[in-house]
């Protein structure tokens, strides 16, 4: 009988706390939702075919047989369509520049692929050598890369015929591409496909791609969770109070603060790094290595913030701990950090660049994956530093509303 | 060394403090008694400058506006809950204190050594504060209080939850640094603690009700002792706030709002005000 009692004494008190009735209920389906909203789309590498001379008989079967495969969407690339004098029989020498220009359209994201059928490739079909097919992967996405090395596979597979007669030409019925045709059944062994790669290479896993977003996720995590509870801790033991009476400016409370937890934070990025550099197959340079300290003092920066902000709004250390999941958990599904935001609605992608481990996650890549210099990465460094000061004028203000001394205790 | 005119403190429309005066000189110990809830720590949070009063205006050593910092480092304060970092030995809680103060050196060294000696904590000094009793907690918040050498000693409820014996001895140190030219001022809701005070102000809802030295007022209110004197003050406000107000408290601002502070003070209520209450965290 007295279990009764208690139970309802949990019951009603819980109830009591619209706060955690909320987390109860709220947390979970919000959870499920990202989850959904993450997985329900799978991912889809935009691939570019780019054809010279002949080999324009070859691109629209490949195109035809890209369109139907799986993970691989095709999108036209109007600026490496080829020059007049590149197309058909006219085109007998190969451009020197054409290379460096389909890198230049992986950089600036046209396309996550492209697949390049040079001028020679039919000439070298016709005097019965397999000839080969350059696909160029902007390579710092490993997911994107292997969905576009097997749909290029398949695809060549499905044009066996076409490739087999490439002078017959013509594009391959409508909407209804051959049917897979065995290897034997094509008198030329199919193209070989090369892969070219704009950032990485063929050893680069995806566990490098995502070891390095490791860093940045547990600089905030950390300092966010730690400053929150200290500040916390500080407000309710009423030390802070005693700090803010002391002749002490508020200047040097709040820099005292910093270099405090600064000290742990730089501690934190040295071991969470020299972990990563250790299982990174890619080569770091100490450059690269300074440019992510300073990214991650950055990011301790926000995550000081954000928690002197959170610790402000919590009455108790329990709702402080509350925070913690509401803070993290978005920044988990949106920030880039497992999965692409494409297949989330447009209002989920405005919202995930308010969040700073979207940005410092694309710094960290940029600068590791991309080997961008620190500079190039501008914007998110601004959208950073931004959210930096937003937070600092959100403590400013509640400063002030709660009379310019320490909030009531 | 403190004067308050006419100060107004509301919380949520609640009326913590009640257009309320006082003139605190250069001396020993003050005391300002009341129930929980008068708004004896609201006055004191306005007094250090962590709440800024509504209305009415604080002014401490003379012309000085609360919480400059030409003010703050010469008052110490204890506030009524432990605020201590529990991780930090005894030693060096007080000395974080005094750091903030500008103490450094040998200096620091000796005046950390001087206040714990005085309240028994300096064999003690190697504890952590969250392994302290309760009692030996109040006396490292005390120690901490007055490390940096204050003019001015404010304590919020200093000898709450003490036992007698302590308590006792909390008043020796109060003494102690009266002797040492400390102006101290205590509020306490323990009444006849506080008959070795120099001089107390009984504050209720929100007002000072009645002032004067212990002895005067028990005799003034043929009481046996302060607590009794008290009650009787409190009666006579709520028969006549207008009689008890001018004729014993010894300022204008009282007199002509007086009909009207009754009023509110039934309005702030016996429980205390919100923000009050917030800070009772055990």
């Amino acid at each position: 009988m007295n279990a009764l009692w208690i139970a309802q004494r949990v019951l009603r008190e819980v109830l009591r706390d619209p706060r955690t009735v909320a987390f109860f209920f709220v947390v979970p389906v919000a959870v499920m939702g990202l989850v959904y909203l993450a997985l329900a789309k799978d991912e889809v590498a935009r691939v570019g075919v780019v054809y010279r001379g002949m080999a324009q008989a070859l691109a629209e079967p490949l195109e035809a047989a890209l369109a139907h495969a799986e993970g691989v969407r095709p999108v036209p690339l109007p600026a490496l369509e080829p020059p007049p004098g590149q197309r058909g029989l006219e085109a007998l020498s190969g451009e020197p520049d054409l290379e460096p220009r389909i890198l230049a359209a992986l950089a600036r994201d046209e396309a996550d692929a492209v697949v390049l059928l040079s001028a020679d490739l039919v000439p070298e079909r016709l005097a019965g050598r397999p000839g080969a097919v350059t696909v160029y992967v902007e390579g710092s996405r490993p997911q994107l890369t292997t969905l576009v090395r097997q749909a290029v596979i398949q695809a060549a597979a499905r044009m066996a015929p076409a490739v087999e007669n490439p002078a017959a030409g013509g594009p391959a019925g409508p909407a209804a591409p051959q049917p897979a045709c065995p290897a034997g059944c094509a008198g030329t062994p199919l193209p070989e496909v090369r892969l070219t790669y704009l950032h990485g290479d063929a050893a680069y896993r995806l566990v490098d791609f995502f070891l390095p977003t490791l860093l940045p996720f547990f600089v905030f995590f950390f300092t966010f969770m730690v400053s929150t509870i200290t500040f916390q801790r500080e407000r309710t033991r009423g030390t802070l109070e005693r700090i803010m009476i002391a002749p002490v400016r508020l200047v040097s409370v709040v820099l005292g603060y910093v270099l405090g937890f600064s000290a742990f934070c730089l501690a934190q990025v040295a071991i969470v790094l020299g972990f990563i550099l250790a299982l990174v197959t890619f080569p770091v340079t100490a450059g690269q290595v300074a440019a992510l300290v300073a990214v991650s003092v950055l990011l301790m920066l926000i995550a000081l913030a954000v928690g002197l902000v959170v610790s402000f709004s919590a009455r108790s250390e329990f709702q402080a701990v509350q925070f913690v999941p509401l803070v993290i958990l978005p920044q988990i599904f949106l920030s880039d950090l497992i999965w692409t935001l494409d297949g989330f609605p447009r209002g989920f992608r405005w919202f995930a660049q308010l969040l700073p481990l979207t940005h410092a996650n694309a710094v960290t890549r940029d600068l590791l994956l991309r080997r961008r210099p620190l500079l190039e990465t501008w914007p998110h460094l601004l959208a950073l530093a931004g959210l930096l000061l937003a937070a600092l004028a959100f403590l400013a203000w509640e400063g002030r509303a709660k009379g310019g001394a320490a909030p009531e205790a | 060394m403190i004067s308050v005119e006419g100060v107004v403190k509301r919380y949520r429309g609640r009326v913590a403090v009640d257009g309320l005066t006082l003139h605190i000189p250069a001396g020993r110990i003050f005391g300002i008694l009341g129930p929980n809830g008068a708004g004896k720590t609201s006055l004191l949070r306005m007094t250090m400058g962590l709440l800024r009063p509504d209305e009415g205006r604080i002014r401490l050593f003379g012309n000085l506006a609360p919480g400059a910092p030409g003010t703050m480092r010469r008052i110490g304060y204890m506030p009524q809950h432990v605020a201590l970092y529990e991780s930090l030995s005894v030693q060096e809680n007080v000395e974080f204190f005094g750091r903030l103060y500008g103490l450094r050196g040998a200096h620091l060294k000796r005046r950390t050594e001087e206040v714990l000696e005085r309240v028994d904590l300096w064999e003690r000094r190697a504890l952590p504060a969250g392994q302290l009793s309760g009692g030996m907690m109040r006396r490292a918040m005390l120690a901490s209080a007055v490390v940096h050498g204050p003019e001015l000693l404010i304590l919020d409820e200093p000898t709450a939850g003490v036992d007698p014996l302590l308590r006792l001895k909390f008043w020796d140190w109060f003494a102690w640094l009266a002797d040492e030219g400390v102006t101290l001022l205590i509020t306490t809701h323990h009444i006849s603690e506080a008959e070795g005070c120099q001089e107390v102000f009984f504050q209720r809802s929100g007002r000072i009700l009645e002032r004067g030295a212990p002895r005067a007022l028990i005799e003034r209110y043929r009481a046996h002792d302060l607590e009794a004197a008290f009650v009787a003050a409190t009666a006579v406000q709520d028969e006549s706030p207008a009689a008890a107000a001018g004729d014993n408290v010894g300022d204008g601002a009282a007199k002509d709002s007086a009909a009207k502070d009754s009023a509110a003070g039934d309005r702030a209520g016996p429980g205390e005000p919100a923000a009050t209450a917030g800070g009772g965290r055990p």
